[in-house]
């Protein structure tokens, strides 16, 4: 049960930074070639290959099982937390929405901006094509090592996570454009419930907090944050709009 | 070459800083309230109740959004 909701978990979470990443990554090729922002991307993923290569045995061999979980129990839940709250402003209209297009045309216009070095490979356009990769990927990555280590499926979570990479950038190059049709903030809410899901239940394992059902727990604190954050989309879209009537019958 | 690598490693740094404290304190605040809260329960001897832990993320998240709504009608 638990390795396929840590597949799901990390395909989904991997496609969400893959599309962002594929933006920036697009944006510089369309202004300083393909060349710079390939080589850019092929760094970043050998860079981020090489944490995980390290920090993943690492963690597993150097921690006991109940630190270990403790420590990526909380991690979880933070990060997990930071992408549930962001999908429910979002969703509840809070928050504007994360545009691909507007960030495609932002980061193009930037990098039309910076004058050409005429070499190859470009070396801005390499810095922002790299951090771009980087930082999206370091993202994935943390969720790679958490979900991975803790589940005892790091190899598999590391496999999902590249294979998923490799499919959202080869159907944004086909496509050759943006691909800002994927309901990304959906997709932000659906792994934030998973990851919080996960946190909770780890960090509790960590401070041997016996779970009713054990491992099936998960599946019941899913549900329970699912419904949570759905509420807490209409407490707050209904909060808006009392707010704007009570502002309107004022003025 | 040395202002590149300067400017990257700045937006690794900013990265782990938004992820544990900058953007969202509260979240890691709650978080934190929840370890703590399950360590002296246990160092008590009274084995954790399974109710407290997502009850803590709960209402950490609730607080957090409500902060927010308030932050935007003010």
């Amino acid at each position: 049960m638990s390795t396929s909701v840590v597949i799901v978990a990390v395909a989904l979470a991997s496609a969400v930074e893959m599309v962002e990443a594929f933006t920036i990554l697009l944006a510089v090729a369309t202004t300083k070639g393909w060349k710079t922002s390939i080589s850019a991307a092929a760094t970043a993923l050998l860079v981020l290959a090489v944490i995980v290569a390290i920090l993943g045995p690492a963690l597993l061999h150097v921690l006991p099982i109940d630190t270990l979980r403790t420590i990526v129990g909380v991690v979880t839940l933070i990060f997990g937390l930071q992408w549930v709250r962001k999908a429910i402003l979002r969703s509840s209209g809070l928050k504007a929405l994360h545009d691909e297009d507007a960030i495609f045309e932002r980061e193009v216009k930037e990098m039309s901006q910076t004058q050409n070095s005429g070499k190859v490979v470009d070396s801005v356009g390499f810095a922002v094509a790299f951090k771009g990769m980087f930082l999206e990927g370091l993202e994935v990555v943390i969720i790679v090592l958490t979900l991975g280590t803790t589940s005892g499926h790091l190899l598999v979570s590391s496999v999902t996570a590249v294979l998923t990479a490799v499919i959202v950038f080869g159907v944004g190059a086909a496509l050759s454009r943006q691909l800002s049709s994927v309901p990304e903030n959906k997709m932000k809410m659906a792994v934030g419930v998973m990851l919080i899901s996960f946190g909770t239940f780890w960090s509790g394992e960590g401070l041997h907090v016996h779970w009713p059902l054990s491992d099936l727990s998960i599946v019941g604190l899913i549900a329970l944050y699912a419904a949570v954050s759905y509420l807490l989309v209409q407490y707050l879209k209904s909060a808006q709009v009392t707010e704007a009537n009570r502002r309107s019958s004022a003025s | 070459m040395i202002e590149t690598v300067s400017k990257i490693l700045k937006s690794i740094a900013s990265f782990f800083w938004d992820l544990l404290v900058g953007e969202t304190p509260g979240l890691s605040a709650g978080v934190a309230t929840l370890v703590i809260g399950l360590v002296a329960l246990h160092e008590g001897g009274i084995s954790a109740p399974y109710l407290i832990p997502p009850l803590v993320v709960v209402i950490t998240l609730f607080f957090s959004l409500r902060h927010e709504l308030k932050k935007a009608s003010s």
